[in-house]
């Protein structure tokens, strides 16, 4: 262990330069993943900030948020099933927003406030009151684009402006900045904006809810189901995943996702294979003076282990400061769980590639350290 | 040239563990581009491939298809535009359908089969009669295929598939194309009631040797309410799509400047490590230049050899590829990223030369090994 | 130490290199033998089977009460590490360890308990003259200097059978003459045995006998001294 760390203290220079394409390589695959998963929750926020364990939707909608249209009526009916403990209402319009003079894509979403379905994480201002029209809770994504509490936004096609009242963090509905307005607002809203849906009368198009505590969640959506005959009632991920384009979304991620793992997992690999190679000299001479192979191992790896470490650091720094000046457009969240599988991945890689070469380099016979005549 | 290559073959694995990294990093390269061009592609083909150059909105929408409403008059305000050879109405709606057995959603444009937004080219198959569409090929994999019928639920108008297009698909749906008078009668068939059946784009053909974005600026200037966009223009401004193509812009630039350094410091350890080779080599009257060469020939061979791996890897990859997750290997892209990589990776690779010049001659001639 | 009817062949049939031809030596505790003869002539092949490095082809080497022949790699190592002490012709020193650590490293790789080869290694680098240079690098080094910290690696240790593989290339007559007294000197004060390849025929007068050896067949003198 002196002698590895011996190596490490004096070619401090060759090291650095080790560290530092680790730290390249997890710089790559962090960033990847925190825009995959920050283009997942900008396309899926609104569904997933809701606190709801699955929502009813009409079977015409076939899982399509904006292809349900239910009752309202149907709310106090789904509220009477035994083991529901609360249920919201949702209504998506997608459309334009202007605030200022900036317009931005904009998902107007009609929700029930204080009821399952809204979203969860204020971070500014409160929330709109049940019945207050011309309140909204904005997205907090819009806050980068200028907008403040106090604010008024208009919807193109609308007069009717709205007032911002309250921020929420994450809720998102495909990529467009949510605006969450109480459900007489949402339905008056559309039919001004979209004059076709008129003939539907006072429809929503899910209705989020929460199941009692110790009620099983399939018998409860199968009895709403009963009860309406006319709704098909999935849970909250199997939502998510129906939204348009988030399962090629996730697929095609999860492709770039897996492709950069295993890329960088072999690179890191072969990387310090070859330094291992690049020791054989080194190596040579301490058998020659009686070293034994695990000494030796166990000094390779436990390099292996420190620049992977130190690497993995260095990676993980660089990310998060990409993070701070990337521009609002580009999504990027930094979860946990990618941060950790990766930094298990990339010390056990370093170690694998390390211990391979090392068995190549061991064959080498100790008399190759001679060198000078025979 | 000739210790370079003695060098590589000397040292065999090691160049091949080097270049085995090389590739993989070229591969995801390869892969990353290809995978967002598809799912662009998926989002906006529609627009950005549309057979009408010129796309008009309304001007209120902001440049936002799922807000874009016009009167159909407007076709007309739009044909009289100078520069404009042709206008035609385009209309988007997205409905619920029953194909193969199974409820999927569909992208329906109504468009003039004869006229700008029609869909082109037809490359399987023929253009829709009454009654019939063209879909999108990327859809075979969800039922879209010729010779099925997609009934609308829940008018029960069927529709029958007698062709394919390529390249213009809409929001990631499966996309059909049909003849805009029908477009019509179906939207108030799902809207019964509906005051007027709003049209979302007027599409135009320029005249020939007219500007597309020229043509679009006077439209907007001429026409009271509209907006006219070049298609490649209203492509990027569709929602979401600044926030996709941005992020994989980022992941792609990321990724090509990891290969590079990746490059350049493997080479860097590489050459202190071999500092006493130089060094005897600079003893014997080898010049920076000859070895500054030497790296650099090492460093093209190394990336040739990275990238025949990276294409036999992104071959083998396309071999898992469908319809609905199309992967080809375009040649045009290999050879652009290999060549991008190799003249940065050989200035990445300088900064060993200068480690070389630093080397002092009389170093070698210095006792012991 | 016995080393009995050893052969060491490279390569096979035509192309067969004989390094090593039936060899046979024995020594004795307190004994310190010169291995003479010209370039090529097997010298360094017989000391890195004596040392455990190289196997032979046939033929038995015994060290002490052990078998050398007779162990697994492994095991020869370790009795490497424990009761040999090898000073090879490149010297070999740890490009980045100092003086000092190059020497204190058997600490790590040797069975002894690090005090002990920490206390030997300061008395060696006084006795070598090298107490003022025990925190340089190798590259910071004379020739001689390295030569010097070789030594002292290999009687850090202090191991039963000390091999030298030329110890004067490098140096001048005066400390060529003071490293093989030195090497002398602790052979004979701690009944170690000991074997010098050298073609250096000033330095035969510090051993107790020599041995010649050509084209890997050995030639036994008899007597101690003047060369002969």
């Amino acid at each position: 262990m002196r002698i590895a760390l011996a190596e490490m203290r004096r070619r401090r220079g060759r090291w650095f330069s080790i560290v530092g394409a680790v730290a390249f390589i997890v710089f790559l695959v962090l960033v990847l993943a925190a825009l995959a998963d920050g283009l997942f929750i900008g396309t899926t926020g609104a569904l997933t900030t809701g606190d709801s364990d699955a929502l009813v939707y009409s079977i015409d909608g076939r899982r399509s948020l904006v292809r349900s249209e239910l009752p309202v009526s149907g709310l106090s009916a789904v509220a009477n099933v035994p083991g529901v403990a609360d249920v919201g209402a949702l209504g998506v319009l997608l459309t334009t927003g202007v605030a200022g003079a900036e317009p931005f894509d904009a998902a107007v979403i009609g929700h029930l406030p204080g009821h399952a379905g809204e979203p969860t994480q204020l971070v500014d201002g409160r929330r709109p009151q049940v019945g207050e029209s011309g309140a909204v809770l904005a997205d907090a994504s819009l806050r980068a684009d200028g907008v403040s509490l106090g604010d008024t936004v208009t919807i193109v096609g609308s007069t009717q402006p709205l007032q911002v009242v309250g921020f929420a963090e994450d809720s998102r509905y495909l990529l467009a900045h949510s605006l969450w307005v109480p459900l007489e607002t949402w339905q008056a809203l559309r039919v001004e904006v979209r004059p076709e849906t008129a003939r539907l009368g006072a429809v929503v198009q899910a209705f989020p809810f929460l199941v009692e505590e110790g009620a099983a969640l399939d018998a409860v959506s199968a009895a709403i189901d009963d009860a309406l005959t006319t709704t098909e009632t999935i849970t909250t991920d199997e939502a998510v995943l129906a939204l348009p384009g988030v399962e090629q979304q996730q697929s095609t991620f999860t492709a770039i996702i897996a492709a950069s793992f295993v890329v960088v997992a072999l690179v890191i690999a072969l990387f310090f294979a070859l330094i291992t190679l690049e020791k054989r000299g080194q190596l040579a001479i301490l058998k020659a003076i009686g070293s034994s192979n695990a000494l030796l191992l166990q000094g390779v790896l436990i390099q292996a282990l420190i620049a992977t470490i130190a690497g993995y650091a260095g990676g993980f720094v660089l990310a998060r400061l990409l993070g701070f000046i990337l521009p609002p457009t580009v999504p990027v969240a930094f979860l946990p769980a990618t941060a950790v599988s990766l930094f298990l991945a990339t010390v056990a890689m370093g170690g694998l590639g390390a211990a391979f070469s090392f068995r190549r380099v061991i064959r080498i016979d100790p008399a190759s350290a001679l060198g000078g005549e025979a | 040239m000739f210790i370079a290559f003695r060098d590589l073959w000397r040292s065999k694995l090691r160049f091949g563990l080097l270049a085995g990294a090389v590739g993989l990093l070229i591969f995801l390269l390869l892969f990353l581009n290809t995978l967002s061009a598809t799912l662009l592609g998926f989002f906006v083909g529609a627009i950005e491939n549309s057979s009408a150059e010129v796309l008009v909105y309304e001007g209120s929408a902001r440049r936002n298809l799922q807000a874009s409403r016009l009167d159909q008059s407007v076709v007309v305000d739009v044909a009289a535009v100078p520069g404009v050879s042709a206008a035609a109405p385009i209309g988007e709606l997205t409905l619920t359908v029953d194909v193969a057995g199974t409820l999927t959603d569909l992208s329906l444009w109504g468009v003039d089969l004869a006229g700008p937004g029609r869909p082109d080219p037809i490359v399987d198959g023929r253009a829709p009669g009454r009654g019939e569409v063209v879909v999108d090929a990327s859809g075979a994999d969800e039922g879209f295929e010729i010779g099925n019928t997609i009934t609308l639920v829940p008018s029960g108008t069927e529709l029958k598939i007698v062709g394919y297009v390529e390249d213009l698909r809409y929001a990631v749906l499966a996309t059909a194309y049909i003849d805009f008078d029908e477009w019509t009668t179906i939207f108030e068939s799902e809207f019964p009631g509906t005051p007027f059946v709003p049209m979302s784009l007027v599409g135009v053909e320029p005249e020939p040797g007219e500007d597309s974005a020229e043509l679009g600026d006077r439209i907007t200037a001429t026409v009271a309410g509209v907006e006219g966009l070049e298609r490649s223009v209203a492509a990027a401004a569709a929602p979401g799509v600044a926030s996709i193509s941005q992020s994989f812009a980022l992941i792609i630039g990321i990724t090509f400047a990891v290969v590079v350094l990746v490059v350049g410091f493997f080479f860097l350890i590489l050459t202190i490590q071999k500092l006493r080779s130089f060094t005897t080599l600079r003893a014997i009257g080898a010049g920076t230049g000859y070895l500054a060469f030497s790296l650099v020939v090492q460093i093209v061979v190394l990336v040739l050899l990275g990238s025949m791996l990276a294409t036999a890897a992104l071959w083998a990859a396309t071999l898992g590829s469908s319809a609905s997750f199309p992967l080809s290997v375009d040649a045009t892209l290999v050879v652009a990223i290999t060549f991008a990589v190799m003249v940065f990776s050989i200035l990445a690779g300088l900064l060993s030369v200068r480690r070389i010049a630093r080397v002092e001659p009389a170093e070698a001639a210095r006792g012991g090994r | 130490m016995f080393v009995d009817d050893v052969t060491k062949v490279y390569g096979e049939g035509r192309t067969a290199v004989r390094a090593l031809c039936h060899a046979s030596i024995s020594l004795q505790d307190n004994e310190f033998l010169a291995l003479v003869g010209p370039s090529g002539s097997g010298k360094t092949t017989l000391l890195s089977v004596i040392g455990g490095l190289l196997a032979p082809t046939s033929g038995v080497v015994t060290i002490g009460d052990t078998t050398l022949t007779d162990l697994s790699k492994k095991e020869q190592t370790r009795f490497r590490a424990n009761r040999i002490g090898f000073v090879f012709q490149g010297f070999n020193l740890v490009p980045f360890l100092t003086a000092k650590e190059n020497m204190t490293v058997m600490a790590s790789i040797s069975d002894k308990p690090r005090r002990e080869i920490d206390e030997r290694a300061n008395q060696l680098l006084e006795d070598l003259g090298l107490a003022e240079r025990s925190d340089n690098l190798p590259e910071q080094l004379s020739g001689g200097e390295r030569q010097r910290v070789a030594i002292g690696r290999a009687l850090v240790t202090d191991p039963d059978l000390i091999l030298v593989d030329e110890p004067t290339a490098s140096l001048d007559t005066e400390l060529g003459t003071q490293v093989v007294k030195l090497l002398a000197s602790e052979i004979k004060s701690r009944g170690k045995a000991g074997i010098m390849v050298t073609h250096d025929l000033r330095m035969v007068e510090f051993t107790d006998r020599t041995v010649e050896i050509l084209d890997g067949e050995l030639l036994h003198a008899d007597g101690s001294g003047a060369a002969g």
